[in-house]
């Protein structure tokens, strides 16, 4: 396990120009944007999502299966992607929200701590369920066809959600009106369902990931 | 320190089907043509693919139970896949330090230098040889009990070759070590192995001592009268030729005491796999 972290740290030292560009746009939004929730949320999913290109690079030129005669184990492996992901989505959001915090104290911004929370929160369930989502497509799938099966998957969840908005709404239920009024009136259980789901939509995936690498041949 | 039993493969118009077993203290090779099931075989034994049927024993455990420490005492070159072409040897050094309790970062840095790989270039950016010689260095530094070893010489220039078999040689020198190696150079196997098996189509068709190879097979060149007296109890294979016959016998000096006007050709491993794979039995 801690082979593949520095891996995937030395991976991710050697992209200094995708980095750089990444500083640079954070820099420009900082000192553009008054909301510093988008900075705070779009930086922390482009560092997060470079999980996703260590599992490229591990494929480069076949690369996974040399990877695969080195002292690690597949379930192994599967499970130092989750906790890199999980790693950088925490390391970027935080080191973002500091920026954030000073740029608007040098801009004279007012930070507003509990929309901060609120941002913070939201964001890294977000991000570390787009993580859950893409890690097992990408392993399946490699590359190439796993984004088309994730364009297929969001395509999928968009479709049952409005589906889902749709069907209740003939029946009498507006589900964003109910969302909205029990988020008002019991805002503790929301977070706490919202927890709840995502931790069962990590579990979901590591699942499937550790599944999809067992059976995989090289 | 490594058996293959019945081992088993389908795929799409090819079936694997091999046993193989390499001991204690013995350099074995593996040679066969380009698609005969060389790497097929490297990768059943690493559990790299499933096996349809079959066991394969690897340190003394079925290869599906290796754990972590197990491949510890494994070193292995692959033919067609390697290190992550992203990352320098630098970068190496730090992974594979944290990966293997006993990898020798002096003697893998010193070997590096050695072989002139540079350190701070990314591997993408290395030739096929250095590639292959990366691979080599990296399986010796780590005190591995086995090396599995395809292709390790491909797209070497000669002196590198050498220089990489010494190495293989100055690794055997310590007891309780194995290889199993595959090559299409069959001068690197005559000079490493003490063994070799020969697979085609998926099969073993023939496994010998290094030595009884050179000393014993022979290639028979006779004509179509000499062919039709000929013994043929101790002839492996037959090809038809312009001259008459070429016929491969694992028992030369039987021909040379009683067919002392025929002529008998010190077979070389290529003449060798030639006659095993385009001959007739």
């Amino acid at each position: 396990m801690k082979g593949l972290l520095v891996k995937d740290i030395r991976l991710m030292l050697n992209q200094k120009q995708f980095f750089g560009v990444v500083a640079l746009m954070a820099v420009v939004f900082l000192s553009v944007y008054s909301d510093p929730s988008f900075v705070i949320s779009y930086i922390t999913l482009m560092f997060s999502i470079f999980t996703i290109s260590t599992i490229s690079y591990d494929e480069y030129e076949n690369g996974m299966c040399y990877l695969f005669t080195l002292p690690i184990s597949r379930k192994g492996y599967v499970r130092e992607k989750y906790i890199f992901g999980v790693i950088t989505t925490l390391l970027s959001f935080t080191v973002i929200s500091v920026l954030s915090f000073i740029a608007s104290a040098i801009r004279h911004i007012g930070f507003d701590v509990k929309e901060w929370i609120f941002t913070g929160v939201t964001s890294l369930l977000l991000i570390t369920l787009v993580l859950a989502v893409n890690i097992p497509l990408q392993l399946k799938f490699e590359a190439e066809r796993s984004r088309m099966a994730m364009l297929v998957t969001f395509a999928g969840a968009f479709v049952v959600a409005y589906l889902v908005v749709k069907i209740t709404s003939l029946v009498g239920v507006d589900m964003v009106k109910l969302i909205e009024r029990l988020a008002e009136t019991n805002l503790k259980g929301c977070v706490v369902f919202a927890c709840a789901v995502w931790a069962l939509g990590m579990l979901i995936s590591y699942l499937v990931a550790v599944r999809v690498m067992e059976k995989k041949d090289f | 320190m490594l058996r293959l039993e019945n081992v088993q493969k389908q795929y799409k118009g090819f079936q694997l089907n091999c046993s193989l077993e390499v001991q204690e203290g013995c350099v074995t090779g593996l040679i066969g043509k380009n698609g005969a099931g060389k790497s097929t075989t490297f990768k059943a034994i690493l559990g790299l693919i499933h096996a349809d049927d079959g066991q394969i024993e690897v340190l003394g455990k079925p290869v599906s139970e290796l754990g972590i420490k197990d491949r510890e005492e494994i070193g292995v070159v692959l033919a067609d896949s390697g290190f992550s072409g992203y990352l320098t040897i630098k970068d190496l050094v730090e992974m594979l330090g944290s990966m293997y309790q006993n990898f020798q970062r002096g003697y893998f840095l010193k070997k590096c230098e050695e072989f002139a790989l540079p350190t701070d270039k990314l591997i993408k950016e290395f030739s096929t040889g250095m590639k292959r010689k990366l691979q080599v260095l990296a399986a010796i530094s780590h005190e591995a009990r086995l090396l599995i070893l395809d292709e390790p010489t491909a797209g070497l220039d000669v002196i590198a070759r050498d220089g990489l078999l010494d190495l293989l040689r100055e690794y055997m020198e310590q007891e309780g070590r194995s290889i199993l190696v595959s090559s299409h150079i069959s001068s690197d196997l005559e000079g490493l192995c003490d063994d070799i098996y020969m697979i085609d189509d998926g099969q073993m068709i023939l496994h010998e001592d290094t030595d009884v190879l050179l000393s014993d097979y022979a290639i028979l060149k006779v004509t179509e009268e000499q062919y039709e007296t000929l013994d043929k109890e101790y002839i492996l294979r037959h090809k038809k030729e312009g001259f008459g016959y070429s016929c491969l016998t694992d028992q030369k000096q039987f021909y040379l005491e009683n067919y002392p006007k025929i002529a008998i050709e010190k077979g070389s491993i290529d003449e060798l796999i030639m006659m095993m794979v385009r001959g007739e039995e």
